[in-house]
């Protein structure tokens, strides 16, 4: 069994103050702490977890996970620490924009997909340019696979070759058998966080090499124009002693009126 | 402009004509621009109870619409299955798709969409071209300014036929357990990880119960297992639209804050002033949140 993971690495934007933001286009993220996309941090676990279940099995999965744009090597060789057989990284060249430096033309990906040719790709749902939610549609469209969205939980099936999906929709968990090869988007996985390894498999980890490959995207330049969010206006405070403020918010909450 | 829509009601099993009838309210109404000249609807029905998402014929048939007229614009409505069928259908006709849509807007040099980007730290507009495919956020609010306005529509009714031949195939359904009634709940609490531990979370559900409103949290918390992910609030979880909403402990990530963009009265409680919650908040108070819920109780 092969599963391959597609996933970004972004800075953590919950960590970049309002004023930053109004540079638009000439942000500069250089010095903000860099994670995993928030869902491809769980479809990276939600692999790992699928791997644990078939060798319970005695079934040998190979896990790869692909990424492009940032890279912090911090991250991509923990991923061999925590049970990653193979990590690529995507050479796209120098970015140059704040928007190229951010986002992935996921395009760039399709050799490496070909080439690897896996039974289950996953990705956050998230991941690829600018919040697009389109690098699952893309590589099931372009490998010719099936695809499915916000999946939350994969485990093995009862015979070989098949997957039981459960997908969280509107209102509901839909638990769907299915064949591979195919695509997984990633939602709200019920294993979100990336798993704790031991400081032994951090340290053999290091020694491990992230696999380069070079291509020359195409144009990922966006005709984006960024406005940033405005706010609702002058806050109100409340002050005074504890019992004070709770009677004044409950009289808040009860009343409902906007201006009192 | 010409726009084409596709209204479907696929998940359930059955036909639910108030459902198709909602998503097409929903869209008319968005698209509710004097320059958007004529709207053919497309609306698909089924021909007997099946899981009808993955079926070939949808996307054919949707794919056939879209063709008759390709330099039309194609809307979704962003629920689950817009956002399915939108996705798939423009990888197959190769058109580029426009995701999570929060407007539409005219400009001097052509029409623009609005989504938020970065985990909703900014708003982008992008050029919409002819041809492309665009598929609505469910947060998307609209004017009602032109109400009254009815664009001309024509409407094609289409009844889908099972094919059998899809790898995928649903074995069980199950309702979320814990979904609430978060998304037009009046009032709602919110906690963050600024209550620190579980035990503190609790305090605020009990507390919520006790006022009999609804309850709510930021993604961190349910990434921490303090409360289930059918309770987030923000671009992961529910958008708001009710009167009063509390949020305690909650720093004002983006991606919350956008679940936020309905209530009426929005009221902070944050240990930090300079914390980014209360740049939306209408009321601010800043104090252990934690002590609150206790007093509240």
């Amino acid at each position: 069994m092969k599963i391959l993971v597609y996933f970004n690495i972004t800075s953590d934007y919950d960590y970049v103050l309002d004023k930053e933001w109004e540079e638009k286009e000439n942000l500069d993220l250089a010095f903000v702490k860099k994670i995993y996309g928030c869902f491809d941090e769980g479809a990276l676990e939600t692999a790992l977890r699928l791997k644990d279940e078939y060798k319970e099995k005695n079934i040998p999965v190979f896990l790869t996970a692909v990424t492009a744009g940032l890279r912090t090597s911090a991250l991509m060789t923990g991923l061999y620490g925590a049970g990653f057989d193979e990590v690529i990284y995507v050479d796209t060249g120098e970015e140059k924009t704040f928007v190229q430096k951010e986002t992935v033309p996921y395009s760039v990906l399709m050799p490496i997909l070909k080439e690897k040719n896996p039974d289950i790709i996953l990705t956050g749902r998230m991941s690829g340019g600018l919040d697009e939610r389109m690098a699952a549609p893309e590589f099931a469209g372009k490998l010719g696979m099936p695809w499915l969205m916000d999946g939350v939980e994969l485990h093995p099936g009862k015979q070989e070759g098949e997957i039981l999906v459960l997908c969280e929709q509107d209102s509901e968990y839909i638990l769907y058998r299915q064949k591979i090869p195919f695509v997984c988007s990633i939602g709200n996985a019920s294993h979100g966080v990336l798993r704790m390894f031991s400081l032994k498999a951090r340290m053999e980890a290091k020694k491990k090499k992230i696999t380069e490959v070079a291509v020359s995207p195409e144009s990922a330049d966006s005709d984006v124009i960024f406005q940033t969010k405005e706010k609702k206006g002058v806050c109100q405070w409340m002050t005074g002693e504890k019992k004070e403020l709770a009677k004044q918010l409950k009289h808040l909450i009860r009343r409902g009126q906007k201006e009192e | 402009m010409n726009v084409n829509i596709i209204i479907s009601d696929l998940l359930e099993g059955e036909d639910r004509p108030e459902i198709l009838q909602q998503k097409q309210k929903h869209l008319l109404t968005f698209l509710n621009h004097p320059e958007i000249e004529k709207i053919h609807c497309l609306i698909l029905h089924q021909s007997e109870e099946n899981d009808w998402l993955f079926e070939a014929d949808v996307l054919e048939k949707i794919a056939d619409f879209i063709q008759q007229r390709p330099e039309d614009v194609t809307v979704f409505y962003g629920d689950y299955e817009g956002m399915y069928l939108g996705s798939s259908v423009s990888v197959s006709l190769r058109k580029n798709c426009h995701t999570d849509v929060t407007g539409v807007e005219k400009w001097e040099e052509g029409w623009k969409i609005k989504k938020r980007i970065f985990s909703a730290h900014m708003d982008g507009y992008f050029s919409l071209k002819k041809g492309e495919v665009v598929i609505l956020s469910p947060m998307a609010s609209f004017s009602t300014e032109n109400e009254n306005r009815i664009p001309s529509i024509d409407r094609t009714d289409r009844t889908l036929t099972k094919q059998g031949k899809n790898q995928t195939k649903q074995i069980e359904r199950r309702k979320k357990e814990n979904r609430s009634n978060l998304s037009s709940a009046e009032i709602v609490l919110i906690g963050g990880k600024g209550l620190k531990t579980r035990e503190n979370f609790q305090k605020l559900v009990c507390l919520a119960e006790k006022m009999g409103v609804e309850w709510g949290c930021s993604r961190a918390v349910a990434l921490s297992g303090w409360a289930p992910y059918e309770r987030v609030v923000g671009i992961s979880g529910e958008t708001l639209h009710g009167e009063t909403c509390v949020t305690f402990g909650v720093s004002g990530a983006a991606p919350l804050v956008a679940g936020l963009e309905g209530i009426q009265k929005l009221i902070a409680v944050n240990t930090d002033k300079k914390a980014p919650i209360f740049s939306y908040a209408d009321y601010g108070i800043e104090g252990d949140a934690i002590a609150l819920i206790e007093e509240l109780l």
